[in-house]
């Protein structure tokens, strides 16, 4: 998608009809729109949110869009008309949206919306030909999905929010969004609910008593899995909530100075205490893979020692390996030629001797045998005698984690109770209230978990229980011809769901994998912390980790600068990755196009990282449209971003207010009314 | 975790040519509506799957 122009009319500041036509050449693909304060560079950024999907993050909602000067000037019972209209290309198709509304004020009191609001989206089909969208607000979503809208259309003083996102949802949503992963899942889905259940009703009906007994129990196993499912989601999302709550307070313990040293001290055994779990659990995989692959040497000895004494005897009594090989014989017999290089033609009784030999000899199969048996039972014998000390090991190392986790319990009670105590003897309130929040907020997590695991168990049961009914199925199934033809269709939908849903998830990985990679390359190139490298997780978490001792821990405490380093580096991937997708044009996921719209981006950032951004916003996306003010834009930003500048706007900004210290020719004060024209160019 | 072409290839290729005859209905519906808000779109789009199979595992 390129976004070619947007025209507003009577839209907050925006007075009349306005318009601002975008930068998308190759090389100059960023259009600056500068502004104040107040001038509207929000409402620009909303222009966009309410012209395709009628929303608006303002603090007072949908009530006050209409702008304020067309409101004053307009006669007694004239009918306000007010739009936003897009003009952009999609797909290689020239598209039009344009969002209108209505507003009157009847007897005198405020303008009230007359009904709601109107989309049109108008288009040039393929064959060149004027069209109208019947269904324009889904049209849209479809072009540009709207639950993905704040990624592209963003305010970028609040974009550090992303970066702290406790739910994964989100980002598995944008990944899945973006690289149209969906139309897998939605294959899934409908297979799932019409064809298999179709042909499960269809196999039900012709099938005999024992057959539909077994389908009946299956559904109503389905259907307790399906309960169990909906549990496990709402318990992960509130153990989602929880932890994000306890990280909110973390931090802002940290902010009252009578306790922030020991909440220092806790966020630092709490790293240490999750590292030793994370390294049981790495522990407890490396315990069960070993006793996978050599656990049964423990009660093999007596079958060893009796096939190495067998194998022994063997070679002892010269039996194997054979003297001579049966190959090495044919050779000769074919050479016509005896080993001592003499010549066999006409010599029968040399030759009859070599077919003697030959008989006598073992095949090369036993051979063979004789020599991987023998390998492999004297290192069986070899890894057997290290068996026991590798488990002792294993259990020690174990013990000494299980001893650790246990201190730094013990510690972080402790210190639970100082900072209580503290807040308690200091009689500081809140102190003792998000120490109180924390640990009911600990004790759900601990509970939910619980929950979580016993519910996982639970559904593995349930899994176990439906594959056991399929099996008994195999056994029971009459062979009719239609219930034989319905067993078939209904064994293929749950291949093909089986395959798109095994499908889904190894593409879902896979883009995982590669956006992972893509977003921390753009985090390197901004982020001045050395060691530090961001990655999203299995669980799609993005994750922020730097070098501490010799492993790795998570940043939990990013600074609005470093949170904001790390969301831009996401949306920026994210961009970037359906776009390299959308040029490969693969089969099963296809990427696209996208724009970035961002107002104030550089506006939490220090002087360093404002450059840093500055230089890599440019090539985030195809087309970026950024707003910014003075203070915002001079300096190392506007000498960062403007050689990619392919268009420039100034919102001039008419005040009614009088600002004596008023330095920039884009503020006019002495209007009777607030409002704003855009202006070609940058007028500072 | 498998590759995707593994798990494709783990796979008979009567599966194979299904599933891709069941990508081709829903890009075609996807390219008209969003689907999801939609329910008879559903059905319709779910009975052109069973035909698709339907018609490749027949008597």
């Amino acid at each position: 998608m390129r976004i070619r122009k947007l025209s507003l009319k009577n839209f907050r500041q925006f007075f009349g009809e306005q318009s601002i036509t975008f930068a998308d050449s190759e090389n100059m693909n960023v259009t600056v729109i500068h502004g104040e304060n107040g001038s509207g560079k929000t409402a620009l950024l909303n222009a966009f949110k309410w012209g395709f999907f009628e929303q608006v993050d303002f603090d007072t909602g949908k009530d006050d869009l209409l702008s304020e000067r067309a409101r004053v000037e307009a006669k007694a019972d004239d009918e306000l008309e007010m739009y936003i209209e897009i003009e952009f290309e999609h797909d290689g198709l020239e598209y039009k949206a344009r969002r209108t509304a209505h507003f009157k004020a009847s007897d005198g009191a405020e303008y009230r919306a007359v009904g709601g609001s109107r989309l049109k989206l108008s288009f040039v089909d393929e064959q060149g030909e004027f069209r109208e969208s019947n269904n324009p607000e889904t049209h849209i979503d479809q072009l540009f999905p709207q639950r993905l809208h704040s990624y592209f259309f963003f305010n970028g003083e609040r974009i550090e929010k992303l970066a702290n996102l406790n739910s994964s949802a989100e980002i598995k949503d944008a990944v899945k969004g973006l690289m149209g992963l969906e139309i897998i899942e939605r294959a899934g889905r409908h297979v799932s609910e019409h064809a298999i259940k179709k042909f499960r009703k269809v196999l039900k009906d012709s099938s005999s008593g024992d057959l539909a007994d077994s389908l009946q129990k299956e559904e109503e196993l389905i259907g307790r899995k399906e309960i169990v499912d909906a549990k496990l989601e709402a318990f992960k999302k509130s153990l989602g909530e929880n932890k994000e709550e306890v990280k909110q307070i973390d931090h802002r313990l940290k902010d009252i100075q009578e306790v922030a040293a020991l909440q220092n001290r806790r966020l630092e055994l709490i790293e240490h205490r999750d590292k030793s779990k994370k390294d049981l659990k790495e522990l407890k995989e490396e315990k069960v893979e070993y006793i996978s692959n050599y656990g049964f040497l423990a009660f093999g000895e007596n079958m060893l020692n009796c096939v190495h004494a067998l194998l022994a005897d063997k070679r002892d009594k010269g039996e194997l390996p054979g003297k001579i090989r049966a190959q090495f014989i044919d050779d000769l017999l074919d050479a016509e030629t005896c080993i001592c290089g003499r010549s066999l033609k006409g010599e029968k009784a040399s030759i009859e001797t070599l077919n003697e030999y030959k008989a006598s000899s073992v095949s090369d199969d036993i051979e063979n045998a004789f020599i991987n048996v023998s390998g492999a039972a004297q290192s069986m014998l070899d890894r057997r005698a290290e068996v026991k000390s590798r488990i002792q090991g294993f259990v020690a190392r174990a013990d000494g984690l299980h001893r650790d986790i246990e201190k730094h319990t013990d510690r972080l009670d402790e210190i639970a109770e100082s900072i209580s105590a503290i807040g308690r003897d200091h009689d500081i309130e809140d102190i003792q209230q998000l120490e109180d929040r924390r640990n009911e907020c600990q004790q759900a997590t601990e509970h939910l978990i619980r929950e979580i695991g016993e519910l996982s168990t639970d559904r593995k049961t349930l899994i176990q229980d439906q594959e056991a009914l399929e099996n008994e199925r195999v056994t029971i199934k009459k062979q009719q011809s239609a219930e034989r033809v319905a067993d078939a269709r209904l064994s293929a939908a749950k291949e093909i769901k089986r395959v798109l849903d095994g499908m889904y998830d190894a593409l879902s990985d896979k883009v995982k994998n590669e956006l992972s990679e893509i977003v921390n390359d753009s985090f390197q190139k901004i982020i001045r912390k050395p060691g530090w490298r961001v990655h999203i997780t299995d669980d799609y978490v993005l994750q922020v980790m730097k070098p501490f001792g010799d492993h790795e821990i998570e940043v939990r405490d990013k600074s609005t600068g470093e949170a904001q380093v790390t969301s831009l580096s996401f949306i920026g991937g994210l961009v970037a990755l359906a776009k390299r997708r959308y040029a490969k044009k693969e089969q099963f996921y296809r990427g696209g196009l996208y724009p970035i719209v961002m107002d104030s981006p550089y506006g939490s950032l220090d002087p360093e990282y404002r450059s840093k951004v500055a230089s890599a916003i440019p090539k985030l996306a195809d087309q970026i449209i950024i707003m910014v003010s003075n203070s915002q834009w001079q300096g190392n930003v506007g000498e960062a971003v403007e050689k990619y500048v392919g268009a420039e706007y100034t919102l001039l900004y008419h005040t009614p207010e009088k600002k004596d210290d008023t330095s920039t020719a884009s503020v006019i004060p002495g209007s009777d009314f607030e409002y704003t024209e855009v202006a070609e160019g940058y007028h500072a | 975790m498998s590759k995707p072409s593994e798990i494709l290839e783990s796979t008979t290729e009567t599966v194979r040519d299904l599933i891709a005859g069941i990508l081709e209905v829903e890009r075609e519906y996807e390219n008209k509506k969003n689907i999801h808000l939609d329910k008879s779109l559903e059905r319709q789009i779910g009975e052109r799957i069973c035909k698709l199979i339907e018609k490749e595992i027949s008597e």
